[in-house]
């Protein structure tokens, strides 16, 4: 469904920012963007919606170009971006006003939705604070039921409890028909949550597997000194790395752990997943 | 879906005066203001509806700010952008704001000015002097139109592109406008044409006319593929 193939990008000459990346995102999962601060996930979110331009490469999302700024293509995506600032009406006027850009949005379902994150639909959202302003958002966003639905730092200000809320009612939003591209530092926050990684590097792609793939190819976990591991580090009990699973015994996966091993033993790590 | 849908261009027009009421109420009321201050201090209503012209002049680039504030804004351009809007749409809507909306402030704030100043002062001249001057003066002004608009579009052009203050682009945008009417009027002048610009007025207006709104909608278009070319760097 989103189709990213050899796409570059720079802000500035000879500082490019995404080089060479090639995906493709599919309906049916929560993919999770991952990489270090200025990696370009964000810009790399902004490409796919059709809000910036790609230096070189190719986009495609539904077999459109999304640059051409199509409105059906647009109305079937929606991105949260990490901050942004909203007209100063309530969430339940806002939605009046946005919804005829999405066919599918559920006035009730975003009422609900508001409920559970804890956020008052009739005051003002200028009188919110950024996170009960960043729930409302996601609230109205889950309520578009568009199938695409790109989040950029979505727990960052959010309270301990609507994270929770925030994964219950993600994990129910996805369908077979549905995806969800999530970009964020917070990984614990979206580690149950999270059924395909993408992390990016400076090199383009460094892993796009499923947390299936991952767990069957790879094990996590304590080891001893002497053991051949494909990354080791220290961590308050003890070492913890990341190894070949050869016992066909799956570990519990830990994301931090993946991404450090990704990133320090990139060769070793995507090898294991060439599709 | 076609990408000119005039109930989308509807609903985009709903979204931007929701997010933006505040910053037209705001010029609404600098046109207002300023008139009045006017009609106080010299005490008559008639000098208040000619200083509305004068502020008129200055509100353009409060006009063209409030027809791109979606597009600059560092908050809200990308919620803005993302909106399933084509970029035909936002121009037919930036063309019915600043063609229908702004004069329209402009001549309800103006009215105002003139019936406030009548109710408060006691002036030597009668309403329908004041509403003739107001209709002569003021109204039917489109040069007027023509030229704040395409100055403030213009400066808008060259905030962007040049990446100078916009006060300095307004100054540019201002001198070059005066130069490039006063040059056109001078070569139409000279030129074998059957019309000559300073006789028939009345054919000059109708051309002024269509370049006010048409002018202005074509440089926020020239805005627009800039933006998008700067990847939404204002």
């Amino acid at each position: 469904m989103i189709e990213l193939n050899n796409l570059s990008f720079a802000y500035r000459r000879k500082h490019p920012v995404l080089s060479n990346i090639t995906l493709n995102l599919s309906t049916g999962h929560i993919h999770g963007l991952l990489g270090c601060n200025g990696i370009g996930k964000t810009t790399l979110l902004k490409i796919v919606c059709g809000i910036m331009r790609p230096d070189s490469g190719r986009v495609c999302v539904d077999g459109r170009n999304p640059m051409e700024r199509h409105p059906e293509m647009l109305s079937s995506m929606f991105i949260v971006p990490e901050e942004f600032d909203l007209p100063n009406v309530s969430l339940r006027r806002y939605a009046a006003i946005t919804a005829p850009f999405y066919p599918n949005f559920d006035m009730e379902q975003m009422l609900g939705y508001c409920r559970e994150l804890n956020v008052d639909a009739d005051v003002r959202l200028h009188s919110l604070s950024m996170g009960q302003r960043k729930k409302a958002y996601i609230a109205f966003a889950l309520a578009c039921n568009v199938r695409m639905l790109l989040l950029d730092e979505p727990t960052n200000g959010l309270d301990i409890p609507s994270k929770g809320a925030f994964r219950r009612l993600l994990a129910g939003y996805v369908d077979d028909e549905r995806m969800v591209v999530i970009s964020t530092h917070q990984v614990a926050d979206v580690e149950q949550l999270i059924d395909n990684i993408i992390i990016l590097d400076t090199e383009g792609v460094a892993l796009n597997a499923t947390t299936a793939e991952i767990c069957s190819r790879l094990s996590f976990g304590r080891v001893s000194d002497g053991a051949e591991v494909l990354y080791r580090e220290r961590s308050v009990v003890g070492d913890v790395a990341v190894a070949v699973n050869d016992s066909g015994e799956e570990s519990s996966l830990n994301i931090e752990l993946l991404f450090n091993a990704a990133t320090a033993n990139r060769k070793a790590i995507s090898e294991l997943f060439i599709r | 879906m076609a990408t000119l849908s005039l109930r989308r261009a509807v609903a985009f027009g709903r979204y931007h005066y929701a997010a933006l009421w505040r910053q037209y109420l705001t010029l609404f009321l600098e046109i207002m203001a300023v008139p009045l201050i006017f009609s106080l201090l010299s005490d008559s209503v008639v000098n208040g509806v000619e200083a509305s012209l004068v502020v008129y002049l200055f509100c353009g680039l409060g006009i063209a700010k409030c027809n791109t504030y979606l597009m600059r804004d560092r908050g809200t351009r990308y919620i803005a952008a993302a909106l399933p809007v084509s970029a035909e749409e936002q121009m037919l809507f930036m063309l019915f704001n600043s063609a229908v909306v702004m004069p329209l402030l402009f001549v309800v704030a103006s009215l105002s000015v003139l019936l406030i100043g009548l109710v408060t002062f006691e002036d030597t001249f009668g309403l329908e002097y004041v509403l003739t001057l107001f209709f002569d003066e003021v109204f039917l002004r489109w040069p007027l139109y023509l030229f704040v608009q395409i100055t403030a579009a213009g400066a808008l052009l060259i905030n962007l592109l040049a990446r100078r203050s916009l006060l300095m682009s307004y100054v540019v945008a201002f001198v070059a406008v005066v130069l490039l009417l006063w040059g056109l009027v001078e070569i139409l002048t000279a030129s074998p044409l059957p019309f000559n610009p300073v006789r028939d007025t009345e054919y000059i207006a109708e051309v002024a006319m269509t370049l006010y709104c048409l002018v202005p909608v074509i440089l926020y278009a020239l805005c627009y593929v800039a933006l998008r070319r700067r990847q939404m760097k204002w």
